[in-house]
């Protein structure tokens, strides 16, 4: 519900001074014309006792050009404000509730106005879209009396998402799989579309599955054997610490972009028989803790994952105030204990410190399968942009020399794409 | 307090019409008794000076109370842009261009250097292909950049003079952070055109 805050500006504050000095000469030279001129004073100082604050009844609808636009494609945001009230809205100003991590391109989302009762005011803006979902806040709305000594700052929503999520053809998960039948090509022999080896035919074997050419070449009976196509289960981890949330000038920050890369997965993994959770390494204190939501599959898991990614207090847009690096340990082992040892990692991070990718190892090492995919929001725009961009490069190589597979992610192009050139360059 | 400023208002409204009434009727004067007032108190300008004081003082404390607190007047959110985070980097660059003060204080200089050595190891494996101790052996020597500053502020053998330490603090490049800077720029500059 919108918090109303009516309050006196005190701008006529002092007015009554006027007031007294026109008096006050208008006596000594005997000229009730200058008394009289005491009325201004004495007008602006009553004003505002007398009528009540503006009544603020506003309706407001949002509509879009697009709401599932491409990265960096722009959107044309229409804004129609109705008063739905029966007094005159003499002063209104309106900023509208622009999704943190979207930029206004052209235009601008402030409007100020004079609003007859039943009257409509509409105006437009362009934003650019980036990756993910992002949802518009409520709009800020300022009435002032025609005076502008009483002031009424309140909300007015208006539910409007843009949906800017790129499909992902195929999620490059780890080999490390559930006993369930699934769409992961294993090592392990048995029925399947991929072709694995022939062995000696065993009693109960299905016919359809013995190598009838090798029979009638040698006369001997073999079994044709494909690889396995298994489950897994997936935690999308994301690397919320103070330290990932870092981003190049006028563009979303790699949490933000973190986040839109685990709504993508979720979303593409939603639709295999994988099971997927959701996690978070974080900030402890300011209710940041991590989030964690275990494995699973169907709607409700999906609609709840991705309630938790887009409203969980771990997964702000807003940066935590400080870090001390307290509990990061914690959380890596607290994560530990939660992953059973058939579950992989998809670690979203931007790699921007030391402890990323030493929790990538150390997960990778009590045997947990780790991807990393690791937005890249470097920039070589100065020295110490450039050895940031170094430190990454060095962390990505040392992952990928400990067999950790690095998804080095440009947010300027589409992730599915870059998870396709991956899967290439490691399948090729 | 609401009572008290309420009951003053309706008393200077009414003194407000009834000075209004004898601007437009004069014979309305009459029905206050302003003459008597004054002769009572001597002189009229006692009047005026009594409301010229206590306007005097009202419009100074105003004055004074506007520069304080401003008017109070809601401020609109910012929603144009991003929340502003740092840049990657910007905490390096910061370092790199701190002020001198800073680059005296103990142990800044060994844990630049420190931060500077283990970028330039990994670096060097990363991009030439050797092995972590060739690495180290290389920037030991000096034989990884031909910028003798660099070189030596890596291999941790840069002691500049007193004379050339105190002119560049005086002068607000101390010797110790331009070194680190140069070795920074030449890390930078041959982790793209290649390592030698």
């Amino acid at each position: 519900m919108a918090v109303t805050d009516s309050h006196r500006t005190r701008r006529w504050r002092g007015v009554i001074v006027v007031a007294l000095a026109a008096g006050a000469v208008g006596l000594l030279f005997k000229r009730p014309s200058v008394v009289l001129l005491s009325v201004v004073g004495v007008t602006f100082a009553a004003y505002p006792r007398v009528l009540p604050p503006p009544q603020v009844d506003l309706d407001l609808e949002r509509s879009l050009s697009t709401t599932t636009p491409g990265h960096n494609d722009t959107v044309e945001v229409t804004v129609r404000l109705h008063n739905t009230g029966d007094q005159t809205l003499a002063d209104l100003r309106l900023v509208d509730g622009v999704p943190p991590m979207l930029s206004v391109a052209d235009g601008s989302p402030r409007h100020s106005v004079t609003l007859l009762p039943g009257g409509t005011t509409e105006f437009s803006y362009d934003v650019t879209a980036r990756h993910g979902t992002h949802s518009f806040e409520p709009a800020t709305v300022i009435a002032r009396d025609i005076a502008g000594a009483t002031e009424v700052e309140t909300e007015v929503a208006a539910e409007t998402t843009i949906e800017c999520l790129g499909e992902i053809p195929e999620v490059p998960l780890r080999e490390q799989t559930r006993g369930r039948v699934g769409q992961i090509t294993t090592d392990e022999g048995g029925s399947g579309v991929e072709f694995h080896r022939t062995r000696e035919y065993r009693h109960g074997d299905a016919l359809n599955r013995i190598d009838w050419q090798r029979f009638a070449r040698t006369g001997e009976l073999a079994t044709t054997e494909f690889r396995q196509e298994r489950s897994a289960a997936v935690v999308l981890c994301i690397d919320a610490r103070e330290p990932a949330y870092r981003g190049r000038t006028d563009e979303p920050h790699a949490v933000a972009y973190g986040q839109a890369a685990a709504e993508q997965l979720l979303t593409a993994l939603n639709e295999t028989p994988d099971a997927v959770g959701v996690t978070s390494l974080s900030e402890n204190g300011d209710g940041r803790e991590p989030c964690w939501l275990p494995p699973g599959s169907g709607r409700d898991h999906y609609l709840r994952a991705r309630q938790l990614l887009a409203s969980h207090p771990s997964l702000s847009v807003h940066p935590p105030a400080q870090s001390t690096g307290e509990g990061w340990d914690a959380q890596v082992a607290t994560l530990r204990r939660r992953l059973d040892t058939d579950v992989q990692v998809v670690f979203l991070s931007p790699l921007l410190d030391s402890f990323a990718a030493s929790t990538a190892m150390t997960l990778e090492a009590v045997g947990r399968a780790v991807t990393v995919v690791t937005p890249d929001v470097t920039t070589d725009e100065s020295t110490g942009g450039r050895l940031v961009t170094i430190e990454r490069d060095n962390r990505i190589h040392s992952l990928r020399g400990s067999g950790i597979p690095v998804i080095d992610w440009d947010p300027d192009e589409s992730l599915g794409a870059t998870l396709v050139r991956a899967s290439e360059g490691w399948s090729g | 307090m609401r009572r008290s400023r309420f009951t003053l208002t309706v008393l200077g409204v009414v003194a407000f019409l009834l000075g209004a009434l004898t601007a437009v009727a004069p014979d309305a004067a009459g029905l206050v008794p302003v003459e008597a007032a004054l002769d009572m108190l001597g002189s009229s300008y006692i009047l005026v000076a009594t409301f010229g004081t206590g306007a005097l003082i009202a419009g100074l404390t105003v004055l004074f109370l506007r520069g304080l607190v401003g008017i109070e007047q809601a401020a609109p959110p910012v929603t144009e842009g991003t929340p502003p985070v740092p840049r990657p980097g910007a905490a390096a660059d910061t370092t790199l261009q701190a002020r001198a003060p800073m680059w005296i204080r103990t142990g800044r200089q060994q844990r630049v250097q420190t931060r500077l050595r283990g970028i330039a190891v990994d670096a060097l494996v990363r991009g030439s292909g050797c092995t972590r101790d060739e690495a180290r052996e290389h920037l030991d020597r000096g034989t990884w950049t031909d910028d003798g500053e660099a070189a030596a502020f890596l291999a941790g053998e840069f002691s500049p003079g007193p004379v050339s330490h105190m002119v560049g603090t005086v002068f607000g490049d101390p010797p110790a952070r331009r070194a680190a800077r140069r070795a920074a720029e030449e890390i930078a500059r041959l982790d793209v055109e290649g390592w030698q």
